[in-house]
């Protein structure tokens, strides 16, 4: 996987948090709080380094 | 006459105050109940009073008088108690931070780290831009990249907030935070 695609996958991952959050928030079914963040979790685990794009 | 606990003041590094007098700490709950009944009273009036500028004013900037209106109506009687969670909550976030914390990153990331002596923001963050830190890293914090495996021990910064206990620490925004060589 490339860093470019990495990045867009966090971004969706981090997107979905916020999204489940503001359900929650709204709907007041904590539940989505654990599933707000297991995209995020499986992105962590992908083996991709945007460590080397710090310059 | 009922026996209430000692109340006791506690400053970080100080010697504690305690006021185990009875009369005193029953004086000091009744002040206190007072000032709760006529400020969430006053707050009542207030809300009241600028709902009533905000409906039947005739001036066109009438309807700005609800934004005082909202916050008066945050001390009133019902909602008063969740007001006071809620600022009582923002504790939680700032209060018995951790001297020392860990940023975890990348080998590729600590020898940038070494060479420039600045930690970037990581600018993609589950909680926002920031500086990330932690206590405890993976496997038992998903929170941190797979890659992240090598830790930088630093002083905790400045504006660091706590957002889950051991796990995720911020310091918001995009601007570096220099390290100490």
């Amino acid at each position: 996987m490339s860093i470019k695609q990495g990045k867009i996958l966090k971004i969706l991952a981090v997107l979905w948090a916020w999204f489940c959050w503001i359900w929650v928030a709204c709907s007041r079914d904590y539940l989505w709080l654990i599933v707000s963040i297991i995209p995020y979790f499986i992105v962590n685990s992908i083996s991709f380094d945007d460590e080397l794009t710090k310059k | 006459m009922e026996k209430y606990q000692p109340l006791q003041c506690r400053v970080q590094g100080k010697p504690s105050l305690v006021i185990e007098d009875q009369n005193t700490v029953q004086e000091f709950w009744r002040k206190l109940k007072d000032l709760y009944h006529s400020s969430t009273a006053a707050g009542d009036y207030a809300a009241q009073y600028w709902a009533n500028v905000a409906v039947n004013s005739d001036h066109p900037a009438a309807p700005l008088a609800h934004i005082p209106g909202v916050f008066a109506a945050l001390w009133t009687p019902d909602v008063a108690p969740k007001t006071a969670i809620t600022l009582g909550t923002a504790g939680y976030g700032f209060i018995g931070l951790p001297k020392n914390i860990v940023h975890f990153t990348s080998v590729a990331g600590a020898n940038g780290i070494r060479t420039s002596g600045v930690i970037r923001s990581t600018k993609i963050g589950l909680f926002g831009p920031g500086v990330y830190t932690a206590n405890v890293g993976r496997p038992l914090n998903l929170f941190i990249p797979k890659t992240s495996l090598t830790p930088i021990y630093l002083p905790t910064p400045a504006g660091t907030v706590r957002i889950i206990p051991k796990l995720v620490y911020v310091r918001w925004g995009v601007h570096v935070h220099k390290v100490v060589k």
